[in-house]
């Protein structure tokens, strides 16, 4: 051995030869270890060549012998960085450890999120029911000579709102006296022309309003022509369902019908008033009569909100009815007894008055066909995708582009947990199940208080933080109660109260007095005294001092303080504002 | 002899373990003393022994330091640790069996009693 090779070998400043020095320079580099531990094992490498430069110079090999054996002998670089790297990391510390085990915890849940998200959002809906169709099929079984809308679809074109007319009185309803009262009339004269036919349509057995977007909206778009809109501005109005195909059609439904309805039956009840007050009760009563039929045609509708504004018709025609009659009192004649008589309100069969939501229930069936994917078994899962398209219906309502639809964005997570909780069939099954057990305490008596939990379902049932994670939309769709069931039971206490008053006054033209009590109405006038819906018991009836009768229901607070009409606040959420008693006669 | 690699997975540690039981050692120098104590039956590459020294290292069967030879060159040292002397003895025993066992089974009896201590 030179001198020379002595001192490269042994001067530990020396560098080793390029050979090995790029060995160990590629395997620290692919190691891939942290700065510190690759300036240890570099160190520990190049001591280690050193160290075998010095022995095999010792055996006796050449320099360059020694090299190429020392680098032939460390084998496959790769190899060997891969595995001190696995040595080395087993040496870190625990904290490192743990630190590592969590985030591949984490990225492997995120990874198997997004995963699950992604075949989420990548489903499907495989809709096969055309529930338009299924829901129209009811009415389109009757034939359009006995169906109302036909006519009144005419009628409405050239009805005229009292906006257009002078000032809105609609909301206002004055009566003779009233400072609007004059608005009130000129609204009337300029629709008169139309009771006639509106009587006409009013006395055939059903409304007859058929679901079909197409119609609607044509409808819809005449309607704004007549009342002076010009194309630029209805084509502003944004009429007209969604295009895209995978929208549920029962959520779009337009139904343009029922503010219209509504205003015409706010005209006829005016159109009374505007009679009476001329003396002409026969008129009166037929405007009245109409508004009750109108009113009463829409409780055969499936949804609930047809059923509603068919109880604001029958609500504001019989209050009205109660009126006249009072109005006349003294001076009812024989022939105005028997047109009376033979009014709708004496012959409508109470139990058609009652809350009904099998539209609703087919609106359920078609969101859940378009919103959940299908197995061909019945089963299958929720997709967000679609349901984003309905966001703006299940913010309570609204238009696509409403300020609801923003509310909507804040329960994005609750529906998110909801697809992953919720399967098709479970959500299918625990709306059925809700359903009818809504349906079992609507058959109960109205006065009975259970009533009130199917107001109160939607949170006994699906009110848990899990129930209401997993049947978020279950809670949006199904029907709230709360209110609709009191305004039944209040549609329902205006005809018995409005018939009881009939057979009062018929007993007075008889007997010459009121009936002391109203089981002297029994059974001549009446099969039975009249129940009160919110005790069960007889309705109230006194007479007063002055020879006065009083016909009145305790109301919803259940006690009776003899008539009087003091206001009491809502005791539960929904409820509306209501008198102590609920007086019918004298009808103010 | 060249021995399979399968066959020298377990045995390497040990053997290493086993060298350094007498003394602290650096890499190079226990890749020789290996061999020659193995007559080049086990024959370590550097690609092995270092990983392998990381890996008991990690368990604490052995520790290490850096201290500097007699001319200068730094170098690094590894020991057996008391936790490793128990390791050591306990697979000694394992392979002093083993090596009953498989006498036995290809020797016979009576030569089966050699062990490789």
């Amino acid at each position: 051995m030179s001198g020379a090779i002595d001192r490269r070998l042994h001067a530990p400043e020396a560098p080793l030869p390029g050979a090995l020095s790029e060995l160990t320079d590629r395997v620290v580099r692919k190691t891939r270890l942290w700065a510190s531990e690759r300036r240890d094992l570099h160190a520990e490498l190049e001591s280690h060549f050193r160290e075998g430069l010095i022995e095999l110079a010792q055996e006796g090999h050449g320099f360059e012998d020694s090299v190429d054996i020392l680098r032939d002998g460390f084998g496959d670089p790769i190899l060997a960085a891969r595995l001190i790297r696995r040595g080395k990391k087993r040496g870190r510390p625990m904290f490192w450890k743990v630190l590592m085990s969590a985030l591949s915890v984490s990225i492997i849940a995120l990874a198997a999120g997004g995963g699950y998200a992604a075949y989420l959002a990548l489903g499907a809906p495989t809709p096969s029911v055309d529930y338009v169709a299924k829901i129209n099929e009811p009415v389109q079984a009757i034939p359009e000579s006995e169906r109302a809308w036909p006519l009144l679809r005419d009628i409405l074109l050239e009805f005229r709102p009292s906006a257009e007319v002078g000032p809105n009185v609609e909301a206002r309803m004055p009566g003779p006296g009233d400072a609007e009262w004059p608005d009130a009339v000129q609204w009337v004269a300029s629709n008169r022309h139309l009771v006639p036919r509106i009587v006409e349509a009013a006395a055939r057995p059903t409304h007859g309003f058929v679901y079909s977007n197409p119609e609607s909206i044509e409808w819809l778009r005449s309607l704004h022509r007549v009342r002076g809109k010009s194309e630029e501005e209805i084509a502003a109005m944004g009429l007209g369902a969604p295009e895209d195909p995978l929208v549920p059609p029962t959520v779009v439904i337009v139904l343009p019908q029922l503010s219209e309805l509504r205003s015409l039956g706010r005209f006829l009840v005016l159109d009374a008033r505007e009679r009476l007050s001329q003396g002409d009760f026969y008129a009166a009563w037929e405007s009245l009569d109409a508004a009750h039929r109108l009113g009463a045609q829409l409780f055969g509708s499936p949804t609930l909100i047809e059923q509603l504004v068919g109880r604001a018709l029958l609500d504001l025609s019989t209050a009205d009815m109660r009126r006249a009659l009072y109005t006349v009192r003294d001076t009812l004649t024989p022939d105005q007894m028997r047109i009376v008589n033979r009014g709708h309100v004496m012959t409508i069969p109470l139990d058609t008055i009652k809350p009904s939501f099998e539209g609703e229930k087919l609106f359920f069936e078609d969101i859940v066909q378009y919103l959940f994917t299908d197995d061909g078994a019945g089963n299958g899962r929720l997709i967000p995708g679609q349901l984003a398209k309905i966001a703006w219906v299940l913010a309570d309502g609204g238009a696509p582009d409403s300020p609801a639809s923003d509310e909507f964005s804040g329960e994005a997570a609750l529906f998110a947990t909801a697809a992953v909780h919720a399967d098709r069939r479970e959500t299918v099954e625990k709306y059925y199940e809700v359903w009818d057990r809504m349906q079992e305490l609507l058959a109960l008596p109205l006065y009975d208080a259970r009533r009130a939990d199917a107001g109160r379902i939607i949170d006994s049932e699906l009110g848990s933080e899990v129930g209401a994670r997993r049947f978020a939309l279950i809670r949006k769709v199904i029907p709230n109660l709360t209110w609709a069931d009191e305004a039944i039971r209040t549609a329902r206490m205006d005809q018995i109260a409005t018939r009881a008053i009939v057979a009062m006054l018929q007993f007075r033209a008889v007997n010459g007095r009121w009936p002391d009590r109203l089981a002297e109405l029994v059974p001549d006038r009446l099969w039975e005294v009249p129940k009160d819906s919110y005790s069960g018991l007889n309705l109230r009836y006194v007479v007063r001092a002055d020879g006065t009768p009083v016909l009145y229901s305790v109301g919803r607070n259940l006690i009776d303080e003899v008539g009087s009409t003091a206001a009491i606040p809502a005791q539960h959420p929904g409820d509306r504002e209501s008198t102590a008693d609920i007086v019918y006669w004298p009808a103010r | 002899m060249q021995i399979e690699r399968e066959l020298l997975k377990g045995v390497v540690p040990l053997a290493v373990m086993k060298i350094l039981r007498r003394r602290a050692m650096y890499g190079y120098e226990l890749v020789t003393e290996v061999s020659r104590q193995s007559d080049g039956v086990l024959r370590l590459g550097q690609s092995t022994l270092y990983p392998l020294l990381y890996n008991l290292e990690s368990q604490g069967l052995v520790e290490s330091e850096w201290r500097e030879s007699e001319s200068g060159r730094g170098r690094k040292y590894y020991r057996l640790t008391d936790k490793g002397l128990q390791r050591l003895e306990r697979d000694q025993q394992q392979w002093d069996a083993l090596v009953r066992g498989m006498g036995r089974l290809f020797v016979g009896p009576a030569e089966s009693q050699l062990c490789w201590t």
